[in-house]
């Protein structure tokens, strides 16, 4: 639980103020969250660090260029602009963001014909951390934004496609392949995964 | 996309799974952002001078500026096109002409030039009397073509076809003689030839330079 005394009148004045203790203070309350968020959001652990960075960085000066800062709310709005700013960030990667985003989901090409292959059934309701977060970053930046923002942080469809500036349809046809492609990746993940174990 | 495609994974436990997971805080994660702050940090400045935001919707801008640039366009026609009544204008510069020209012929007219004294400088020590000349002027006095005959420049050097300059020439005889010296307009008066500077002859040298010495050429400038 957050305690509310944290974000004082005083405390918030010397953010305000570019106070280094007050920004330390609220950095460390917030970072669990801002990390898995950006994990999330990000294709891997290095893009996820410059996410925290930009979007910590991001809500700082919108508080400091905010006159009624004293009145603002930290605990309930710094998520949603936390994730806001996430977006943006990876949306700003536009070498990765528009030419990825244009490659088709499809199935392999290199189709496995064995017989004899393990057809080992994988339960989705108890899949591991480390393997939905995996195949999340494996995905797309517009699918992954897509199922982030609409499935896991639950905005609206319109809510998300606002957030990601595109139409309704490209981010219903986005969620589509998203989720597509997310059990895939799910898959792929779960089996390398219990064969470096079984190793 | 395969038709056979079947949704398996539980969202909602994916959501309760991933909203759950936290991150233990690291010192590394804060030096990281320090770094990463003193690079992008704004410089935020209180302002002295207060921030006056108006709404203004675009409904409201685009005929402003639609508006100014008409009114713009017209001023710029109106600067060139004179819309004056032509009419009384016309009738006010005919009666301005007309009070001119009544002031021009009131005014006196302007005495003859002198055009003799024109033909006098350009006198030409010609000895012959030109006969026409003799014929047409109406100076029949002997004194007149005695006056005449001390000034034989005059007499010589009018043209034979302008009689009414003949005719000048010979009142202002007359007037010659009750004053015999006859003074020039001190503008064309002429004016004494200046004698001639003696400049000094400068001795030649007794040994002219050979073919072969080279002379030195003087520096232009």
């Amino acid at each position: 639980m957050q305690n509310p005394q944290v974000y004082s009148r005083e405390i918030i004045a010397s953010i305000i103020k570019n106070d280094k203790d007050a920004i330390r203070t609220m950095f460390e309350k917030h970072y669990g969250k801002m990390a898995s968020i950006g994990v999330r959001y990000c294709k891997n652990q290095a893009q996820a660090n410059e996410a925290i960075n930009f979007g910590f960085n991001t809500y700082i000066n919108k508080l400091q260029q905010n006159r009624n800062a004293h009145t603002v709310d930290i605990d309930n709005t710094f998520e949603p602009d936390f994730i806001k700013a996430c977006t943006a960030f990876v949306k700003g990667i536009s070498s990765e963001y528009y030419v990825a985003s244009t490659v088709y989901a499809s199935g392999s090409a290199n189709k496995n014909y064995d017989l004899f292959e393990s057809n080992e059934f994988i339960d989705f309701s108890s899949i591991e951390n480390d393997v939905l977060i995996r195949s999340l970053q494996q995905l797309v930046p517009s699918q992954r934004l897509v199922i982030n923002l609409h499935v896991i942080d639950g905005y609206t469809l319109e809510e998300t496609a606002n957030i990601i500036e595109a139409s309704l349809q490209t981010v219903k046809s986005s969620l589509e392949k998203a989720r597509y492609n997310l059990q895939k990746n799910i898959e792929k993940c779960y089996k390398t995964m219990k064969n470096e174990q079984s190793l | 996309m395969s038709s056979h495609f079947n949704y398996e994974i539980e969202e909602r436990n994916m959501r309760s799974q991933l909203k759950e997971l936290e991150v233990t805080f690291k010192e590394e994660a804060w030096l990281n952002y320090e770094v990463y702050a003193s690079q992008f940090q704004s410089v935020h400045k209180t302002q002295l001078i207060p921030n006056f935001n108006f709404a203004l919707n675009r409904t409201v801008i685009l005929p402003v500026v639609f508006g100014g640039i008409i009114i713009l366009f017209s001023f710029l026609l109106f600067n060139f096109i004179n819309i004056k009544n032509t009419k009384s204008t016309a009738k006010n510069n005919v009666s301005e002409m007309k009070a001119n020209l009544d002031a021009v012929s009131e005014k006196p007219k302007p005495e003859p030039k002198k055009a003799v004294i024109a033909p006098v400088k350009k006198a030409e020590p010609k000895q012959e009397i030109n006969t026409n000349t003799v014929t047409i002027t109406p100076a029949t006095n002997m004194a007149n073509n005695m006056v005449a005959k001390t000034t034989p420049t005059v007499t010589t050097t009018i043209p034979a076809t302008n009689a009414i300059v003949t005719t000048t020439v010979a009142q202002d005889m007359q007037v010659a003689k009750s004053t015999p010296t006859y003074t020039f307009d001190p503008k064309r008066k002429r004016r004494k030839k200046a004698d001639a500077e003696v400049l000094e002859s400068i001795a030649t040298p007794v040994s002219l330079p050979t073919v072969t010495q080279e002379e030195t050429e003087p520096e232009l400038r």
